[in-house]
């Protein structure tokens, strides 16, 4: 056996790894077989987005097109809400709360990846394996705690409990992301820089910075999502009902929903994934990237 | 940099342990000078969009009577409403009128977090002539009022009329043992077609295992223990699951459909012949039914009784409470007293959460062409109980919640064979022996 | 200082003197500090601190209406003795672990692997397989999901259309609720796959071609080749989605509506930590069970790397 190297030639790596011709029926198979495996995949959420557009009568039929069936009134009436306060203000709710994690995030986030990454400090390493540490810690275990602190200081009923951990630098998975990709950035750079005089801030918002939009649009997507998504948070700490963001209201729904109003059900849910899948297809690129670099880092 | 790190944790320990104490101190959000009304409090309570409607016209209607006051109001759906109450009342954080009901109530009264409202009784500011002696005590703790109770619920076996009909059996009747009720299940479930059944489960239902307990000559709770023989239970698990074995219920796997709102349950939807109701929910069980083109009318019939007891239709109630540290109690008390008792309130309020308790009002809300006849149907349902004298009382104690919830989860184990009706029975009671401490 | 001028970056390594060694640690020290600020008070107040909060409320019976009162061991006592809830939701969990994260890890491998040939449209198949990790745990997808397998619901409806004539509850079912839960995580195998796609691409190629010259079969190849490549990558899939596991929560409240039923075949241990804590607002025992957690999921890591010193190959060693 040939022995194992790691740097392969610079032609072979990068592009996908290309069998020998494979016969046209088989990759006919393989193709047919992803395809059917992305048809089952899809199927249910095609198909509640075609039945928030049925008529409640025939919310079971399992096809995907509501034919005869077609009405708006699942939409007209997700859209007037709970108890009074319409859904549009719910998706406003949520895209605050999701706007300050990003902000929060990334100003946290990358203060403490740039002292991971650039500066020598006391404690670094022990600070650094902590944080990893906080990585796997399962969150559950703080929450009494937790809890019981935001209701001292008044927070409960507030979007401060969302927002404040995030500006402390919580969220260990983007500092880590943060601090590999800081680490990538040349040293010269900066040692250039000091050598002007520039002072670690400088050399952090000067420099360090501009060069990671990447790993800072990562950031802010993944963020974004999870915040958008997150249920037990608002779970734990909204009760008025005017500050529920997406996910509350959705099964404040489902408790409420009298009779059968699947169709206003669905719809409502079928509203609250847009925004997911439109930061998505936005950034498609940034994201996958960004998922693979910490997969293959880690 | 490590000690600096462990000096700051042992300060917010001590904030943690300290943090009870501190909880309690905290301010009503309602502020005015304590003797006169004026000023601004708010109204929790909960229920559903349309509830929220009227609880809007009644305050309308009590803001302009009474010039310079403001109500506001906040609701949310039941089980919210609770997680909510209990986390605001250990914050000091109680907004000065909150709904309460007789089954949730004892815990708040023991731990002082209610006001007992005997003296604003005395001076007239809460006005209680026209309700029931026996209503009232469905909202006392230790011969103290903590609430003063608006709407009442009795809990009856309420069935569809036209399935019933439609299996052949006789309607049921006033007097039913539980073995006739057992009967008269079978009977029915034997005229219906594939996918119907005759009851839903009621094993899990606290309610209904209430009224076995009291149909059977015995209490729920004596001091701070069960006051019924292990046995009894036992004996309850196996009657439903001899029905459920049966075929004469629902099958097991519905059990979350009866926990569902009121509509969406097997009896609201066709599904079921019979089920235990509260009155009010009668009404609301027939509107869905027609909602399902299944137009129908939905009667009731007194829980069934063993033995020489009287009746085993238990009564509970809904009300409203002030919390001990409300900065405005005259407001709150003439809110209350407002919604209790003006006879414009009442109609507009149509008696939304359990048959209103002032009797005066009772008349008026029969009188009135506006109310629907589903409401009037409620009122005269309870007054018939009230003139056969065919209620029952029962205590609902500190940990009755904790139980409730318990039964239920025991026995749908039961239900799914996983537990035996003696294993489930020896748990509810470890679980009492702790909850009633 | 003059003399310190640099000329070219390298000559920053020659050792300095000990007084400007000194100045720049401490400045060092400083900024770091500055830097650090938001996650010192962070760890301190959000994690750290409430960690060894948690620890003390374990110790304690709290209800917020009072104040926490000390009672020794209590709570583990009644833990591991008389709370039949406890071991049922660990088995839920466990089970749920053993079940779904080997099937999300082998179909995100299975078809990154078949992606990986250079398969026309890689893009979209890639998106279509990754859209569902991205709101697989939201409150939406989790409503469909229980509408799916409801008995009234999408699958029976689809079977009967092919003439299999069911009206099986799934998610009322203890023998199969738990089932409906994997299922919605092995849908979301997206996010892995995607790591694997990119893990695959650093294989290098010329081990394959020398393989295949030696007369290595497509399986042999993967066995001996792409396995032990790809090892670290599948250390860190299996890591992040076991952890991710043993956190499952919402999938499990909603389609049994908080409830963990039907009969606690639902009851993610998480959500039984919810319910003692903010349901019954047992905080001192929720806390119990939230030290508990924190033991399990440690061994569990400390097992997994155990485990990755004798499976996984790291490329730099030979």
């Amino acid at each position: 056996m040939t022995s194992l190297t790691t740097r392969a030639p610079a032609g072979t790596r990068g592009r996908a790894h290309t069998k020998p011709h494979t016969t046209p029926p088989r990759l006919f198979l393989v193709h047919l077989g992803l395809i059917a495996v992305g048809v089952v995949m899809f199927y249910p959420l095609a198909w509640m987005f075609g039945a928030s557009f049925r008529d409640d009568s025939q919310i079971n039929d399992p096809g995907l097109w509501p034919g005869d069936a077609f009405t708006l009134s699942g939409y007209q009436t997700g859209l007037d809400g709970l108890s009074g306060v319409p859904f549009w203000r719910f998706i406003a709710n949520s895209l605050l709360v999701s706007a300050l994690c990003v902000g929060a995030n990334l100003i946290a986030c990358t203060l403490t990846a740039y002292a991971f990454a650039r500066i020598d400090f006391r404690f670094k390493k022990v600070c650094f394996a902590v944080m990893l540490g906080t990585l796997m810690l399962p969150h559950h275990v703080l929450l009494i705690p937790q809890y019981i602190l935001f209701r001292q200081v008044g927070w409960l009923d507030t979007y401060l409990p969302f927002v404040v951990p995030k500006l402390l630098a919580t969220d260990a998975f983007f500092i880590f992301l943060l601090v590999q990709f800081f680490r990538a950035i040349p040293r010269e750079l900066d040692e250039a820089a000091q050598v002007d005089g520039c002072s670690h801030f400088r050399i952090f918002t000067r420099i360090i910075l501009p060069l990671s939009k990447p790993a800072l649009a990562t950031t802010a997507i993944f963020t974004f999502i999870y915040s958008w998504n997150d249920f037990f948070t608002p779970l734990l700490y909204l009760a008025d009902t005017e500050l529920y963001t997406v996910p509350l209201a959705l099964r404040a729904f489902i408790d409420t929903t009298s009779g059968s109003a699947f169709g206003a059900l669905f719809a409502m849910s079928v509203l609250s994934l847009l925004p997911v899948l439109g930061v998505f297809i936005a950034f498609q690129k940034l994201l996958v990237e960004g998922i693979a670099t910490t997969g293959l880092k880690g | 940099m490590r000690r600096t790190r462990f000096a700051r944790t042992r300060p917010f320990i001590a904030l943690v342990a300290v943090a009870g104490l501190a909880a309690c101190g905290g301010n009503g959000s309602d502020s005015s000078d304590p003797g006169t009304v004026g000023g601004e409090i708010t109204y929790s309570y909960w229920g559903s969009p349309a509830r929220a409607e009227k609880v809007n016209k009644v305050i309308a209607q009590y803001q302009s009577g009474n010039q310079g006051v403001k109500v506001a109001s906040e609701v949310a759906d039941y089980n919210a409403y609770i997680e909510r109450m209990t986390v605001r009342a250990a914050g000091g954080g109680l907004p000065c009128v909150i709904g309460t009901q007789s089954t949730f109530m004892a815990p708040y009264a023991k731990k002082n977090v209610l006001l007992p409202l005997d003296d604003l009784i005395e001076s007239k500011a809460i006005d209680v002539s026209k309700i029931p002696e026996e209503v009232l005590k469905a909202g006392q703790i230790d011969d103290k009022q903590y609430m003063i109770p608006t709407g009442t619920f009795v809990r009856l076996v309420a069935y569809n009329a036209d399935l019933v009909k439609e299996s052949g059996a006789p309607a049921p009747t006033n007097d039913l043992t539980w073995a006739a009720y057992a009967d008269w299940l079978k009977q029915v479930q034997k005229g219906l077609p594939q996918g119907k059944y005759a009851g839903e489960i009621e094993a899990g239902n606290m309610f209904s295992f209430t009224s076995w307990v009291i149909g059977h000559s015995q209490q729920m709770f004596k001091d701070k223990e069960l006051g019924f023989d292990k046995q009894l239970m036992v004996d309850w698990f196996t009657y439903w699951l001899d029905l459920q074995e049966a075929g004469a219920t629902v099958p097991p796997s519905m059990l979350p459909d009866q926990r569902l709102s009121l509509e969406q349950t097997p009896l609201a939807k066709g599904v079921a012949a019979s089920a235990t109701r509260d009155i009010p929910h009668l009404y609301i069980t027939e509107k869905a039914l027609a909602g399902n083109k299944l137009g129908t009318s939905v009667k009731a019939v007194s829980m069934p009784v063993d033995g020489a007891i009287p009746s085993a239709n238990v009564l509970g109630s809904n009300g409203m409470s002030i919390p001990k540290d409300c900065e405005n109690q005259a407001t709150a008390a003439s809110f209350i007293n407002f919604f209790a008792n003006d006879q414009q309130a009442a109609l507009t309020f149509q008696s939304d959460n359990g048959i209103l308790t002032n009797t005066a009002n009772q008349d008026a809300l029969l009188a009135d062409a506006q109310t629907p006849d589903g409401v009037k149907q409620n009122v005269t349902i309870f007054r018939d109980l009230t003139t056969r004298r065919d209620l029952a009382t029962s205590t609902y104690p500190d940990g009755l919640s904790t139980l409730t919830a318990e039964l239920t989860r025991l026995y749908e184990q039961v239900a799914f064979g996983k537990v035996t009706p003696q294993a489930a029975t020896d748990a509810f009671f470890n679980k009492a022996a702790q909850a009633l401490r | 200082m003059a003399t310190d001028t640099i000329q070219r970056p390298r000559a920053r390594r020659t050792t300095p003197s000990p007084r400007a060694r000194r100045r720049a640690g401490s400045r060092n020290n400083l900024a770091g500090l500055m830097f650090m600020t938001p996650w010192l008070l962070g760890f301190v107040f959000i994690v750290g601190g409430p960690v060894l909060a948690s620890l003390y409320l374990s110790f304690t019976d709290y209800s917020l209406l009072g104040s926490p009162e000390w009672i020794g061991w209590d709570n583990y006592v009644l833990m591991f003795t008389t709370d039949d809830r406890f071991f049922a939701s660990l088995k839920v969990t466990v089970t749920y672990l053993l079940v779904s994260v080997p099937l999300v890890q082998v179909f995100a491998l299975a078809l990154a692997t078949i992606l990986n040939r250079g398969v026309r449209g890689l893009p979209i198949y890639r998106t279509v397989y990754y859209i569902p990790s991205l709101i697989g745990g939201s409150v939406a997808i989790a409503i469909l999901w229980r509408f799916v397998f409801a008995g009234d619901g999408l699958l029976n409806g689809i079977l009967g259309v092919v003439g299999v004539d069911t009206s099986t509850s799934w998610i009322g079912e203890p023998d199969s609720a738990l089932y409906t839960l994997v299922i919605l995580n092995v849908w979301q195998f997206g996010a892995a796959m995607i790591i694997y796609l990119a893990g695959l691409r650093q294989v290098p190629n010329e081990l394959y071609e020398a393989a295949t010259i030696d007369g290595a079969g497509t399986m042999r190849r993967f066995w001996s080749i792409t396995l032990p490549m790809l090892s670290p990558v599948i250390l860190f899939n299996v890591l992040m989605n076991m952890v991710g596991a043993f956190q499952a929560f919402n999938s499990a409240y909603i389609i049994s509506n908080g409830t963990g039923g039907p009969a606690d075949s639902t009851l993610f241990y998480t959500l039984y930590l919810y319910q003692r804590g903010f349901v019954d607002f047992d905080m001192g025992y929720a806390s119990a069970l939230g030290w508990f957690l924190l033991v399990v999921v440690g061994l569990a890591a400390l097992a997994l790397f155990r485990l990755s010193r004798r499976f996984v190959f790291y490329a730099e060693e030979s």
